[in-house]
C-alpha cells in the first residue's frame, strides 16, 4: 500500500549515490523484496513507472525484481520446507503447526548499474 | 564495485549498495530509539484493525499501569482527536497525531511528537497505531515491544491472513473475550495459528469492554518495562 513512497525513497537514494559515484545516467536498478514482506512487486513495477523521469538520470533504468521465498522450520521435528504463498505451513513430515520461518522478509536495493560522467 | 566496460566509449559501473528500501524510516527509528535509551523511555507499538479495541484496552490499563510507571501515550488516526480525547483525564499525557489519510504510524512522524514530552520522566510510552493489519507491521519506531490485537468478532482467520502482523508481534491481545459465545471464535485455533505462523508471542485474553483480564497483561509489561 506504500509501494509509492518506498519507491521514491529508492530513487532517491540511488540519486545521492549516484552523484557520489559520478554517474549520471542510471540504467539498471535490482531490488530484492521477500514474500512475506507485504511489498507487492507489481505495486512497486507501477510506481517505478510513475516516477518515470524524476529523477531525470534513471528515465531510462531498468528495473529488475527477485523475489525471494522463506524457509519453513518445523520447530517439533526440525524438518526444513519450502514455503507455501496460500499460508498452510504444518510440517510435511510430523504434521507440527509450531514453525519458525527463515528468510523472507528481504527488502533492499542490491545494486544499481549507471554510466560514468565525461566517460565519451 | 565492478567496472563492466560496455562498447568502446561508455563505461557501466555496477554499484552494490544493499542499503534497505526502509532505510528512510530505518534512520528515523535508529534515532527514536537512542533518544528513547538516553530518557530510559520503554516503548511498545500497539496495532490491530480499526475497531478490535485498542483504545478501550488502554482506558483500562492505565489503573494498573499509571501506579507503577509514568505513562505517556501516542495515539495515531487518519483524523479526528477522538481517541486522545477518550483517554484524558487519566494523569497520562495523551499526543494524537492525524495521517491525513496515511494508513500506518512512521518512525518520522513519532520523531516528530516526541518533543511533546517530557521524556526524562516517562518510563513507558504506548504508541496506538492506525488500525490497519497490514501496513504497520512493516514500520518500526524503534520500539521495544510490538503488540498485537485481535478481536473475537473479527474471527479465526485474521491470523492466517495478516501472518505479518502476528509474526511480528511480541504479545498477542485477543479482545472482546465476552462475546466469545455469539460468534465462531476458538482460542484452540488461535493459539495453533499463531505458532503456525511462526510466531512466539504471549497471548492475553480479555474483555476491555469490563476491564476483564487486562490485568494480566498489564502485569506482564510493567515486568518488560521494569526488565
Amino acid at each position: 500500500m506504500h509501494e509509492t513512497s518506498l519507491m521514491y525513497d529508492v530513487l532517491r537514494t540511488i540519486e545521492i549515490s549516484a552523484s557520489d559515484n559520478d554517474i549520471d545516467e542510471v540504467t539498471e536498478i535490482k531490488l530484492v523484496i521477500g514474500n512475506i514482506s507485504t511489498i507487492l512487486p507489481d505495486a512497486l513495477r507501477f510506481a517505478f513507472d510513475s516516477f518515470k523521469g524524476h529523477p531525470p538520470l534513471a528515465a531510462d533504468a531498468r528495473l529488475v525484481l527477485e523475489e525471494r521465498l522463506p524457509e519453513v522450520e518445523c520447530r517439533t521435528c526440525g524438518e526444513k520446507y519450502p514455503f507455501s504463498p496460500l499460508g498452510d505451513y504444518t510440517c510435511p513430515r510430523c504434521g507440527g503447526y509450531d514453525v519458525q520461518l527463515n528468510g523472507g522478509e528481504e527488502l533492499y536495493i542490491e545494486y544499481y548499474k549507471g554510466r560514468e560522467q565525461n566517460d565519451c | 564495485m565492478n567496472t563492466i566496460k560496455a562498447g568502446s566509449r561508455m563505461t557501466v559501473k555496477r554499484i552494490d549498495i544493499n542499503t534497505s528500501v526502509l532505510a528512510n524510516n530505518e534512520t528515523w527509528a535508529k534515532k527514536n530509539a537512542r533518544r528513547l535509551e538516553d530518557n530510559g523511555v520503554y516503548a511498545v507499538n500497539l496495532m490491530s484493525s480499526p475497531g478490535s479495541g485498542k483504545t478501550t484496552i488502554l482506558q483500562h490499563s492505565f489503573q494498573y499501569l499509571v501506579p507503577a510507571l509514568n505513562v505517556g501515550v501516542i495515539v495515531g488516526d487518519i483524523a479526528t482527536t477522538e481517541d486522545a480525547e477518550r483517554m484524558q483525564g487519566k494523569g497520562v499525557p495523551v499526543v494524537q497525531i492525524n495521517t491525513h489519510g496515511a494508513c500506518h504510524l512512521d518512525a518520522r512522524m513519532i520523531s516528530g511528537v516526541l518533543d511533546a514530552f517530557d521524556l526524562e520522566n516517562i518510563d513507558l510510552l504506548i504508541i496506538e497505531n492506525v488500525g490497519n493489519l497490514v501496513c504497520p507491521a512493516d514500520f518500526v519506531f524503534g520500539e521495544h515491544l510490538r503488540a498485537a490485537v485481535l478481536s473475537t468478532t473479527e474471527g479465526n482467520d485474521k491470523v492466517r491472513k495478516y501472518p505479518d502482523m502476528f509474526r511480528k508481534a511480541d504479545a498477542v491481545l485477543i479482545n472482546k473475550m465476552d462475546l466469545l459465545p455469539y460468534v465462531d471464535f476458538d482460542m484452540e485455533t488461535l493459539r495453533r495459528d499463531v505458532k503456525g505462523v511462526g510466531s512466539r508471542a504471549e497471548i492475553f485474553e480479555m474483555a476491555a469492554r469490563n476491564g476483564e483480564g487486562v490485568e494480566s497483561w498489564c502485569r506482564w509489561l510493567i515486568e518488560k518495562v521494569r526488565g
